[in-house]
């Protein structure tokens, strides 16, 4: 075979080293990652400031089961955060949720997701109801509607055996304009008391013709032994309002109802303002309260020093007692720098107690509702807003003993770093939101 | 030997090979002869997966996958399948990092019997000189086979011989070849095997030795018995 | 494995310039508009020229503030090359087969080189895109370089880092302070490039079928992130919900890879 002729010579060379060729490579994946790696870990959360609840004054148990929720509004943003005795945990898992819609938006209040830690099968699921629970058991109870029904679903667990069972059975019907919810649930002894409300509503959404029925359920032998229902002798045309029962006692069960109506407004059935120049005026309210008893199914009237401000006070029933709070003067919001607490025997039907709570004394300038549990009164207690900034540089908490108005709790929010920055992050504080644990 | 059973391909509705079965055996140069979109070069780039076969089966001997494929068979398609800016250098440089049998020394060897400069960017050769190029990326690696696709199309005298040179030396000595062209004429000469497709089918296998000295035809003579009737 | 670093190396020699190119572009136009910003502010304020009216005090111009401040500039900076990024996750692929000497007989004829050619070209549109976010947070280091050269002492405000990020709505998306939804973007990002990469593979396989076949494939990849995203309304916990879609996303990623080796190393025709 021929060999191929060449007149010249040329070699080629292979001169690009291989090392160069790598170089852009290596070059841009080392600095890609350094730089995002600096970014990330310098960033890491942003660095954001931690707060706990401290301790000032009482038992430290209470302060414990607190939570308040509110957010952080420096750092040019508006992060949501929880604060407690143990630190800071912001929640704004929403923000990651807003480029895909991921369930970390999905957020418990504090004391569902303690119930949930202790029994995750049996919440899984339970949301919108209400739990009770005694020493024994936890109840979970629903009301749903379901083809014109209303039906209530309960779940009974049992604490000791982690075994759970479902009852449910219709309770009356649920119709489109209708409105059905449960008021109360206690459990008493072995029964467990439901207390439904249901109303229709008009056309200016009013509440109209309400009713109110106790189930009454017998949790050992797991049915249904008596419907009560409860008829206010009162004329028709009244709006119904219910204090339940927020004490931990398992006899002594009442609920305290009101029947209220507008003063000259019982000869309309509905009672609803009909016309723009009569919803303007202010409206004289007139109440009449009732007691029910669960254990015999007694509804007796109850006489009560109403308060002027009525439609501004939060009544709270605890086993014999009812406490009204309500802001001092003639006030007409939910918050003020002194609040009045009477507390009623409700056998008796007597004022027992009467006392007034200063936000001044209390270290604050003014006071928020309370949240009310085991006799006691929760409050934050918010000090003044400092100027140009959203929140409060003092935020505090008072834990009163409901039936004397005596300290047995406070607490504040501080600061986890150098005392040097605590006033200027506590100022981009706003936490005015109680919750308790449990 | 490469060997082609009963291959299917259909393209755009169009039964472009309708069961095609031949061998390719190596020292033999084998050429694929078929009217303009036979399904010659599909063939060749079945052969080397670089288009599915709808149905039928390709064997190369002693090649199990397709790494060993690519570097026990080359292909030289007609172009010069590398990036327009690249210069002939950094093509030579491609096919020396990815290959284990390229060899350099034969590399440069057609580079100058062909007379490229390396410092020629690829976008810039004219045709002839593209296919030149196209053979020195095809020949230089120590493959078994080698298909090419249309060598001489569209190229000028002058090139043909240098091309034709190539095919005659010791290059493609031990090789199997298989080539595709429907300009028979240039290198009847040069074949051992041709295989004339019509419709889709293999319409004639041939030993073109055989049938100039028995039957005293060339090989464009049963060309023409085949594609004019 | 030493191919894959080969193609890697081939395909970003390829881009060098134009990611320079897009580099410096988003540098300069950052640059431009920080300094035109702070101009404005200081001319309203009549700093400058002296014509300050008595009695008007200038409120301080922190560096975060001037970010939060040029929103559209940086829209301008960042959009083009991110464009062009777009573009190119098509072009990796459509580049080597256009013109008169198709470069894809080549790549796929590399021994043992189409699995690695598909995670050379994979690969290499994920360092252009860090490294221009890379990029990005050094031009931060730079533009506050210039913020304290070119702003008058009278305006000068120190302020955090991340609230100069956080101020900036395209940092929001592209370069999020928190790291898991850095991850949970890019996450995303990474799927919808590889998604892609099958439909060109699809449509390079099956040519007009494949078109159709791609757009039936990315609908059903939708379909289900969208039905993951909908298990909330499931009986389970955030963090059961979490594994859910995170097994879906690990699912459709995983697919899309065995898709487009499927047709790399069986069905791609030249």
């Amino acid at each position: 075979m021929a060999e191929l002729k060449a007149d010249y010579r040329q070699s080629v060379r292979l001169k690009r080293k291989r090392i160069f060729s790598y170089a852009w490579v290596g070059l841009l994946a080392a600095f890609s990652i350094a730089a995002l790696a600096v970014y990330y870990g310098y960033a890491s959360d942003e660095r954001l400031p931690g707060f706990h609840l401290e301790t000032m004054e009482g038992d430290a148990t209470i302060g414990s089961a607190i939570q308040l929720d509110g957010s952080y509004v420096g750092r040019k943003g508006n992060r949501t955060m929880t604060v407690d005795a143990e630190g800071t945990n912001y929640t704004d898992a929403n923000r990651v949720g807003r480029l895909f819609i991921l369930p970390f938006s999905k957020t418990y209040s504090a004391a569902t997701a303690a119930l949930i830690k202790e029994h995750r099968t049996f919440m899984r699921g339970k949301e919108y109801g209400t739990f009770e629970q005694t020493d024994d058991l936890l109840l979970y109870v629903e009301v749903v509607p379901k083809k014109g029904e209303a039906i209530v679903k309960l779940s009974v667990l049992n604490k000791k055996t982690e075994k759970a069972v479902e009852y449910s059975w219709a309770a009356g019907t649920w119709k489109p304009r209708e409105n059905v919810g449960l008021a109360d649930l206690q459990i008493e002894g072995k029964h467990a008391h439901f207390l439904l409300e249901r109303y229709g509503t008009t056309q200016s959404n009013m509440q109209s013709d309400p009713q109110l029925f106790d189930y009454v359920f017998d949790l050992t032998a797991g049915q249904l032994i008596d419907t009560r229902e409860i008829k206010l002798p009162v004329q028709a045309g009244f709006h119904l309002s219910v204090a339940n029962d927020r004490g931990t006692s398992i006899n002594l069960l009442h609920v305290v109802l009101f029947a209220s109506r507008e003063a000259g407004a019982g000869k309309e059935a509905g009672g609803d303002q009909s016309t723009p120049a009569a919803s303007e005026k202010a409206q004289i309210i007139e109440y009449e309260p009732f007691i029910y008893d669960y254990a015999d199914g007694r509804l007796q009237p109850l006489a009560l020093t109403i308060p002027v401000n009525m439609e501004h006070t939060n009544n709270y029933v605890d086993g014999d007692k009812m406490y009204s709070v309500t802001i001092s003067g003639n006030s007409t919001g939910w918050r003020g720098e002194s609040f009045d607490i009477t507390e009623t025997d409700l056998r008796t039907q007597s004022e027992t107690a009467a006392y007034t709570l200063l936000a001044s004394e209390l270290g604050g300038k003014e006071l928020l509702m309370p949240r009310f549990m085991d006799g006691k009164f929760y409050f934050v207690v918010p000090g003044a807003q400092v100027n140009g900034a959203m929140g409060r540089v003092s935020t505090k908490v008072t834990v009163i003993e409901a039936a004397s108005g005596k300290s047995l709790y406070q607490g504040q929010v501080a600061y986890d770093g150098p005392s040097s920055e605590a006033t200027a992050e506590l100022k981009d504080t706003v936490l005015l939101n109680l919750e308790l644990r449990s | 030997m490469i060997r082609i059973e009963n291959a299917h391909k259909r393209y755009r509705w169009r039964k472009v090979l309708d069961g095609v079965t031949f061998s390719a055996e190596k020292g033999q140069i084998t050429c694929l002869v078929g009217m303009n979109g036979a399904g010659k070069s599909t063939l060749l780039k079945a052969i080397m997966g670089l288009t599915p076969l709808s149905k039928g089966s390709i064997r190369v001997d002693g090649v199990g996958s397709k790494r060993e494929l690519y570097e026990k068979v080359s292909f030289i398609p007609d172009h010069a399948a590398m990036p327009g800016g690249y210069r002939l250098e950094d093509g030579l440089q491609f096919m020396a990092d990815y290959y284990k049998r390229w060899n350099e020394a034969r590399a440069n060897e057609l580079m100058a019997f062909f007379r490229l400069d390396p410092r020629d960017r690829v976008g810039n050769l004219s045709k002839g000189t593209a296919a030149k190029y196209g053979l020195v990326l095809g020949l230089a690696a120590d493959t078994e086979f080698v298909l090419m696709d249309e060598p001489f199309s569209g190229i000028d005298v002058f090139s043909r011989e240098m091309i034709g040179e190539v095919f005659s030396s010791r290059l493609i000595e031990d090789r199997g070849v298989l080539v595709t062209t429907h300009e028979i004429g240039e290198i009847e000469y040069l074949l051992d095997r041709a295989i004339l497709l019509k419709d889709g089918k293999v319409a004639r296998d041939i030993d073109c030795e055989q049938v100039r000295d028995e039957q005293g035809k060339s090989v464009l003579d049963v060309m023409r018995e085949v594609y004019r009737s | 494995m030493s191919h894959y670093f080969k193609l890697l190396a081939l395909e970003v020699r390829r881009f060098r310039y134009i990611l320079a190119g897009m580099m410096a572009y988003a540098l300069i136009v950052e640059c431009l508009a920080v300094a035109r910003e702070i101009h404005n502010y200081a001319n309203r304020y009549g700093i400058k020229e002296g014509t300050r009216e008595p009695g008007v005090l200038p409120q301080t111009y922190s560096f975060a503030d001037v970010i939060g401040n040029v929103q559209s500039g940086f829209a301008l900076a960042v959009v083009l090359p991110l464009a062009a990024l777009l573009a190119y996750v098509l072009l990796i692929w459509y580049r080597d087969w256009f013109g008169r000497h198709p470069f894809a007989f080549r790549l796929l004829m590399v021994p043992g080189g189409r699995i690695s050619l598909y995670f050379a070209k994979l690969t290499a549109i994920l360092l252009f895109i860090f490294s221009m976010l890379a990029w990005q947070l050094v031009a931060m280091a730079i533009l506050k370089l210039e913020y304290a050269v070119v702003t008058p002492e009278l305006l000068k405000e120190s302020s955090r880092f991340t609230d100069a990020m956080y101020a900036s709505e395209i940092f929001k998306l592209l370069l999020p302070l928190r790291f898991t939804q850095f991850l949970i973007n890019y996450g995303m990002g990474l799927l919808a490039v590889m998604l892609v990469f099958a439909g060109i593979l699809l449509e390079r396989s099956y040519r007009i079928r494949g078109i159709v076949i791609a757009a039936l494939y990315l609908a059903l990849n939708v379909t289900l992130l969208v039905l993951a995203s909908m298990s909330i309304e499931l009986p389970l916990y955030p963090s059961e919900t979490v594994a859910v879609c995170l097994t879906i996303f690990g699912l459709e990623v995983a697919g899309a890879i065995w898709l487009s080796l499927k047709l790399i190393t069986g069905k791609v025709s030249v």
